[in-house]
């Protein structure tokens, strides 16, 4: 669905390489979280996935990206985002409208569809992203996270197979951050959308994502499904990535001998992974108490 | 200022008269105001402004608008006064500056004008949604949908500066600055300063969006529109009752 | 030190309260988070503390100063505030000018100036970039430099509002040593915070703030343990917490990796507790 061939880019005015040498490629149906310290590449490689690069910011390029078959060197902006919805950081700053119809309509006005055309799909956008009562609601009226939600809602309405998000959740309290993530699976599980997310939230992304990529000045580091990835615990740390709380604890009683299986994602995986260690341990002492009866 | 330009949610027989309409009342009542010199019409249009702002349930925020036009329409009419020396003569303000009726009368039309011509526009922006004011002016007039969008979204991001100005100025304030002077040309000094963080965070907003439109096909070739904005026979009355006002203040003069 | 007696607000008369009764008494050298979800009024109560914001009724003395009869600048003497995007802060051309535009405000010694620039450029690491313009950093530069330009103020109370917000982790962790470190030398701080961990690893005390009234306000380790309150709230308790609570009471005190780890490691050692 999306490969990069020995990508390398420097934007203009910057001597530096922003990412260099990318080697990746994103099946149909993942969700892929990105990670990194600020200034490692994550936003070029959202641009470059989308067109903004080299449509929009210019720069030097080298390699090639492919979205569904097509070099993104070779289509417009316009034509990649029916292969590419694109949300980003401050939701404010993406809105053209104050109603969230009109909103979620801009972008296929702007492909100059027919008007019911515009309102199946717009009918159809608002329910993939679970916000059917928010379509007549004034935009100011919204929290973050109902904002953010409506971004995603107008971007899905171009029908696109991959959807792109650069720190969706960095303005949004928890609840909200919480929101977006439980419609970025939906749309992954129910529509078979191919999400890539970069994101600071670590928990979010063990929680909901299938696989993880640490990119660090240019590179990708490390790429992997997720439990794979936060096995290398100290090395992310080093990296000054933060990791779950709960792949810390089961470091320790890795280290301890007292666990060796995978790394628990969550809270519920983790209360299952100490729940059979404490109960081996009581049926274990239960035994030899037997034995000594 | 936000207040006098922002949209206010709402389904009155303004609301959905169509905004070629709306914005043509404005334009109209505005060029009207400035042409007449009568006392009695521009009272006559604040008075209808009053009332088409009290049948939409926006009286309120009209009031507002009200006031703050009043405050500078005000100084105005005090300016007009001051160098109208001309006619009889009430009283002096101070030696050899004279209060006569000419001036009193010129000025006091002055204020009206201002008042009547834009109030009417303020009151046009808060019962039109941005979208059909596009709608109006790019298959309507016919004015590019580039330029259109361009005017519409400097008024839709008014109150989003306008907030980041307050955060701006509590977060010099915080600091010790002082801002709250009462001298004008202190203020301003004070002031100017600080549209320099405003600049760059409108700047950065401007970058972000300009790559949002780019990912949303924005200017791709040519654009259909969702919403067709019909005629009703109410229009056909607005637009009458329009061209009367507009006839009206060229017989009255 | 920081007394805040029945204090309500609101925009205006016609608004809602956003400030509903709130009775906060704050220490000197306390390390308070203040947590709730967008539109709690967490903001609009720290915007309380340094006089943006009056009260409607009630009253908020700080030192011993009202600050209904205050300016701001003269609290600005004893309160720092940092708010949360350093972009609506920073407007000068160096980050040296940056540091000393609050000290020129609040009239400090000529003399004094650069020494205390110096000072708080090293503390933060910013003396190599003294000269830059602040606009040309990365964004967790920009609010290193923000925060020098607050902390150079010397006051004895630290207002934060989502310190952390918009930084990488190693960003995040640099910001929060330094605010511990403060507060270690005796700074009372008051911060708003998203990150539950960070509340959990750096503040004593946890206000939760709930349609502007104080919901919950005792220990860190206390609070983060209601979940139900935190529910209502859109939070949810620390993953540790999360863990603690679900595995009974063997596990009442425990609040990080570390303090887990060593309790199941004793049970499983003792080997009988049954969860």
């Amino acid at each position: 669905m999306i490969r990069f061939n020995n990508v390398s880019f420097s934007y203009d005015n910057c001597e530096e390489l922003a990412v260099s040498n990318i080697h990746a490629h994103i099946d149909r149906g993942e969700f892929v979280g990105i990670i990194g310290p600020s200034g490692a590449g994550k936003s070029t490689l959202v641009n470059l996935i989308n067109g903004v690069i080299p449509h929009h910011l210019k720069g030097d390029f080298y390699g090639e990206v492919l979205v569904c078959g097509k070099d993104t060197v070779e289509s417009s902006c316009g034509e990649i985002s029916h292969h590419v919805g694109s949300v980003f950081q401050d939701p404010e700053s993406q809105m053209v409208s104050t109603v969230v119809e009109d909103e979620i309509a801009f972008g296929l006005e702007n492909f100059n569809l027919p008007a019911d055309e515009i309102e199946n799909r717009m009918t159809d956008a608002l329910k993939m992203a679970g916000i059917e009562h928010l379509r007549h609601e004034s935009t100011a009226a919204l929290s973050g996270g109902q904002k953010q939600r409506v971004t995603i809602a107008a971007a899905i309405a171009l029908r696109p197979k991959i959807l792109v998000l650069d720190e969706p959740t960095s303005e949004l309290d928890p609840q909200g951050s919480r929101q977006v993530f439980k419609t970025l699976k939906r749309l992954n599980q129910e529509y078979g959308m191919t999400i890539l997310i970069v994101e600071q939230k670590v928990m979010l992304l063990s929680e909901f994502c299938s696989r993880l990529m640490v990119m660090e000045r240019g590179r990708i580091i490390m790429d992997g499904p997720v439990r794979q990835v936060l096995e290398h615990h100290d090395k992310l740390l080093e990296l000054g990535i933060n990791c779950p709380r709960v792949v810390t604890l089961t470091k320790l009683l890795k280290n301890a001998s007292l666990y060796f299986g995978e790394f628990p994602v969550d809270v519920n995986e983790a209360e299952s992974v100490i729940r059979r260690i404490m109960e081996g341990a009581y049926d274990q002492y239960s035994e030899s108490d037997l034995s000594l009866q | 200022m936000k207040q006098m330009l922002e949209y206010v949610h709402g389904n009155s027989i303004f609301h959905r008269l169509n905004p070629l309409i709306k914005l043509i009342w404005a334009f109209v009542t505005c060029v009207a105001c400035f042409i007449s010199s009568s006392h009695l019409f521009l009272l006559g249009v604040l008075l209808m402004t009053i009332v088409i702002a009290g049948i939409s349930g926006v009286l309120g925020r009209a009031m507002g608008v009200f006031k703050a036009l009043l405050v500078l329409g005000l100084f105005l009419m005090l300016f007009q006064l001051l160098f109208t020396p001309h006619g009889r003569v009430y009283f002096y303000i101070l030696p050899g500056v004279p209060v006569t009726d000419l001036g009193l009368s010129f000025s006091l039309l002055l204020m009206l004008k201002m008042m009547a011509a834009l109030s009417p526009l303020s009151l046009m922006l808060m019962l039109t949604p941005m979208n059909e004011l596009l709608t109006a002016m790019t298959h309507n007039l016919r004015v590019p949908y580039r330029y259109a969008f361009v005017v519409v979204t400097a008024l839709r991001f008014i109150p989003t500066f306008s907030q980041e100005m307050d955060q701006i100025m509590q977060a010099q304030r915080s600091r010790g600055h002082e801002t709250d002077t009462r001298n004008p040309f202190k203020k301003v000094r004070v002031i100017l300063p600080m549209c320099i963080p405003l600049l760059i965070s409108s700047v950065r907003r401007v970058e972000t969006m300009a790559i949002s439109l780019e990912t949303r096909g924005f200017c791709t070739g040519p654009r259909s529109c969702r919403k067709k904005l019909g005629f009703t026979l109410f229009d056909l009355l607005a637009i009458i009752i329009v061209v009367a006002v507009l006839l009206l203040s060229i017989a009255i003069g | 030190m920081i007394s805040i007696r029945n204090l309500t607000y609101r925009y205006n008369k016609k608004a809602p309260l956003i400030l509903d009764h709130i009775n906060l008494e704050i220490g000197h050298g306390e390390f308070v988070a203040l947590i709730g979800q967008n539109g709690a009024g967490k903001t609009t109560l720290l915007k309380q503390l340094n006089g943006l914001l009056r009260p409607s009724s009630g009253s908020v003395t700080i030192n011993g100063l009202d600050t209904a009869t205050t300016r701001t600048s003269e609290l600005a003497r004893h309160i720092g505030y940092l708010f949360q995007n350093p972009d609506h802060q920073i407007f000068c051309n160096t980050v040296y000018d940056e540091i000393r535009f609050g000290l020129v405000n609040i009239k400090c010694q000529p003399e004094l100036i650069d020494e205390r620039i110096r000072k708080i450029s090293g503390l933060l690491g910013l003396d190599h970039i003294l000269a830059r313009n602040p606009f040309t950093l990365s964004r967790g530069e920009r609010q290193r430099v923000a925060l020098a330009s607050v902390l150079a103020l010397e006051t004895d109370i630290l207002v934060l509002d989502e310190p952390t917000t918009g930084q990488d982790y190693k960003e995040c962790m640099e910001i929060m040593e330094i605010v511990k470190s403060l507060n270690e030398q005796g700074k009372t701080i008051i911060m708003v915070s998203h990150d539950m961990e960070v509340v959990g690893d750096y503040c004593k005390r946890t206000i939760i703030l709930n349609n502007g009234r104080v919901l919950e306000d005792d220990e860190t380790s206390i609070v983060l343990r209601k979940s139900q309150s935190l529910g209502m709230s859109g939070l949810e308790p620390p993953q540790i917490i999360q863990l603690a609570l679900r595995l009974g009471s063997s596990f009442h005190k425990v609040n990080s990796p570390e303090e887990m780890a060593k309790t199941i490691i004793s049970c499983t050692v003792s080997g009988g507790v049954r969860v």
